[in-house]
């Protein structure tokens, strides 16, 4: 009941004039992102991020976070339409959406894209206000063993539920937590991996980091692969959208499986990507006619459409209520909150209630907005993909550029994004995934925070961590998780030997 | 038999990718142990957990580097004309970015997009131009008088009073 009270006022925030007109704008925007390769949610908001200083923080946070939800529903529309992902997220959709509109059945493909996005969202929003409280109040009496805990369990997370080379998310990972030191040490004021360098003395922004390895890189890789947009073209019109949204409550089982997958991965950072994958591989397993899967079956566009929205979504749930962010977007909007002056953390739910509620609020409405523009506005952001690459890239780059300078007002970063375009790149195409080394640039500064002072407390004892029933419950959890890949190894090999 | 197309190879790509971790790992922990990487009189130096990460890197990027040795594949990273393509795009990117130190950023990404527009979308050189202008002079309205955010200037703004 107390959480109905809070909503309700947030509401009040959210609903201000002027808090609508930036809901309105920040989906729209974010749907134009979703569907420009090279412009995600991680980095459109980053590049957006320095115009929002002189905002009130809520305002801030309804504008960018709807800029999130946007992108959530745009990355769909260019998957059924041209095949091209607009979001690493909407792979899978691309199975049997490309497919359903090459049938010519396009416009139900994405009714149902939009639909699932929805109730995804919708379900993930839905325990972020059951939940987030509680789990803020909860984590109200952690202290630094019980932080670092989390943020080990975290990571280790992207190690278990990762889908390729568990070295390789260690590495990017690890290399994450090394650009974070870059810099000067706050607790002793000693200088870290500058080399004498005055321009590393600041040490590495991770909005600077994000642009480049998302944007940057994802323009090369879109170069590469040759700039022909072809695609379907596609009208909604109020007779598909009821076709479809009757036929769609028979998928409710798998809508509902996939939105129970999409929010436990969004809210253990394993994100919006794998939570597709997963519930699109689970529904084809489940399904009695799996194999006719990806020839253009409408199951195969709502099972991954559910679950990337309820992941993107509860990503924000451990950002709000622990201050540990669920994804690569949720931790460049966590990066604003610092910079707005708020302290993010568990305190967020005492001390900013205004702003807590209004953004879980505006979460409703925004996802409300984003629904209703994508439905209506199909044609006009298909259009986007019809300009031609020689002008949309160059505009995108400039776009970047100037996001990576107006960060610190440092030319320098404009170097380091370049240069990070180019790590990104060469990782993307090894698979190296790039999630665990921003999350790691993140939060590299307050996860050595934490075991400093866990040490502290135990005067340099590691078994800190297990002294306590919780941290001791959660670090286990961890370890199971980064044990994961070899314990699946270790199953294979014997099942083998059975066999 | 079909053709295969020439280029970069996915093999030496993940050796030297590997390497260069396993460096940067290296040298995370030759400066951490330079500050030190013990127990202080006021807790875990400075040089502590850097040093344990750049160890976790080195044992990372050594399996990834192992891997990529021991199994041997003729898999592509990309193929010339794919590189050339990047090329096409990073290069003059690099150059605008290298050119705003001097320029400013308003003159450069008018010239980036112009170029694109020229070399890669065979507009002409009035279509380019125009453009090119008219994109300087929305970032101009959009940055520096909606939102307040000063861009980088060079001599062509303090020319027109800038």
């Amino acid at each position: 009941m107390e959480n109905l009270a809070a909503l309700a006022a947030g509401f009040a925030v959210a609903l201000t004039p002027s808090n609508m007109v930036l809901m309105l704008v920040g989906v729209l925007l974010g749907v134009v992102i979703g569907v420009l390769p090279g412009l995600g949610g991680a980095n459109g908001i980053a590049i957006l991020l320095p115009l929002t200083f002189s905002m009130e923080p809520v305002s801030a946070i309804i504008m960018l976070s709807c800029i999130y939800w946007g992108a959530l529903f745009g990355g769909a529309i260019t998957s059924i339409l041209f095949n091209i992902p607009g979001e690493p997220w909407s792979v899978a959709t691309t199975f049997d959406g490309y497919p359903m509109a090459q049938k010519g059945r396009a416009a139900e493909a994405l009714v149902a894209a939009f639909t699932s996005s929805f109730f995804g969202a919708f379900v993930a929003i839905v325990m972020i206000t059951a939940i987030a409280p509680l789990v803020a109040r909860f984590a109200l009496r952690f202290g630094p063993p019980e932080f670092f805990a989390v943020m080990f369990l975290s990571f280790a997370a992207f190690v278990g539920q990762g889908r390729g080379s568990a070295w390789k998310t260690i590495a990017s990972m690890m290399a994450g937590f090394l650009f974070a030191c870059v810099g000067l040490d706050t607790v002793t004021g000693a200088l870290r991996l500058t080399f004498g360098s005055m321009e590393l003395m600041r040490g590495f922004d991770f909005l600077v980091a994000v642009i480049g390895l998302f944007g940057i890189s994802e323009i090369l890789i879109a170069v590469e692969e040759g700039l022909q947009f072809e695609g379907a073209r596609a009208r909604i019109d109020p007779g598909v959208v009821f076709r479809v949204w009757k036929e769609l409550p028979r998928h409710g089982a798998i809508a509902l499986r996939s939105s129970v997958i999409g929010c436990w991965m969004g809210v253990t950072p394993a994100g919006a990507t794998p939570a597709s994958f997963m519930s699109y591989g689970m529904a084809r397993k489940l399904s009695k006619d799996g194999a006719a899967f990806g020839t253009g079956r409408i199951e195969g566009v709502v099972a991954p459409e559910v679950a990337n929205n309820a992941a993107g979504v509860s990503a924000l749930l451990p950002m709000l209520a622990l201050g540990v962010p669920g994804s690569p977007t949720a931790a460049v909007l966590l990066g604003g909150l610092i910079m707005w002056g708020l302290q993010p953390g568990p305190m967020l739910f005492v001390e900013q209630k205004d702003f807590v509620w209004g953004l879980i609020a505006s979460m409703y409405l925004g996802n409300v907005a984003a629904f209703l523009v994508v439905l209506t506005l199909v044609p006009v952001f298909a259009a986007i993909l019809r300009i031609p690459f020689a002008i949309i890239a160059p505009l995108i780059l400039i776009a970047c550029v100037i996001g990576a300078y107006t960060v610190n007002n440092a030319m320098f970063d404009v170097v380091l994004m370049l240069v990070f375009g180019l790590i990104g790149y060469v990782m993307k195409k090894l698979d190296y995934p790039l999630a665990p080394m921003v999350l790691a640039l993140v939060l590299g500064n307050r996860t050595e925070q934490a075991f400093r002072q866990s040490l502290l407390l135990s005067e340099g004892s590691l078994w800190v961590f297990f002294h306590g029933w919780l941290s001791g419950l959660v670090m286990t959890a961890g370890l199971v998780l980064l044990a994961w890949p070899l314990i699946g190894r270790l199953t294979a090999i014997l099942r083998a030997r059975m066999a | 038999m079909s053709e295969v197309p020439r280029g970069l190879r996915a093999r030496p790509v993940e050796i030297a990718t590997a390497l260069s971790f396993a460096a940067l790992g290296g040298v995370a922990m030759f400066d951490s142990a330079r500050i030190g990487f013990g127990w202080g009189f006021d807790g875990p130096q400075s040089g502590t957990f850097p040093y344990w990460v750049g160890a976790l890197l080195m044992l990372a990027s050594g399996a990834v580097l192992a891997g990529a040795v021991l199994r041997r594949t003729r898999a592509m990273f990309a193929t010339n004309e794919q590189l050339a393509s990047v090329a096409r795009v990073f290069i003059p990117t690099t150059l605008s970015v290298a050119a705003m130190h001097l320029v400013g950023l308003y003159v450069a990404s008018a010239g980036l997009l112009a170029w694109f527009m020229i070399r890669l979308g065979g507009y002409s050189w009035l279509a380019a131009i125009a453009s090119a202008v008219a994109t300087a002079v929305i970032i101009f309205v959009v940055f520096e008088l909606w939102f307040f955010v000063s861009l980088p200037k060079g001599p062509l703004e303090d020319l027109l009073g800038y």
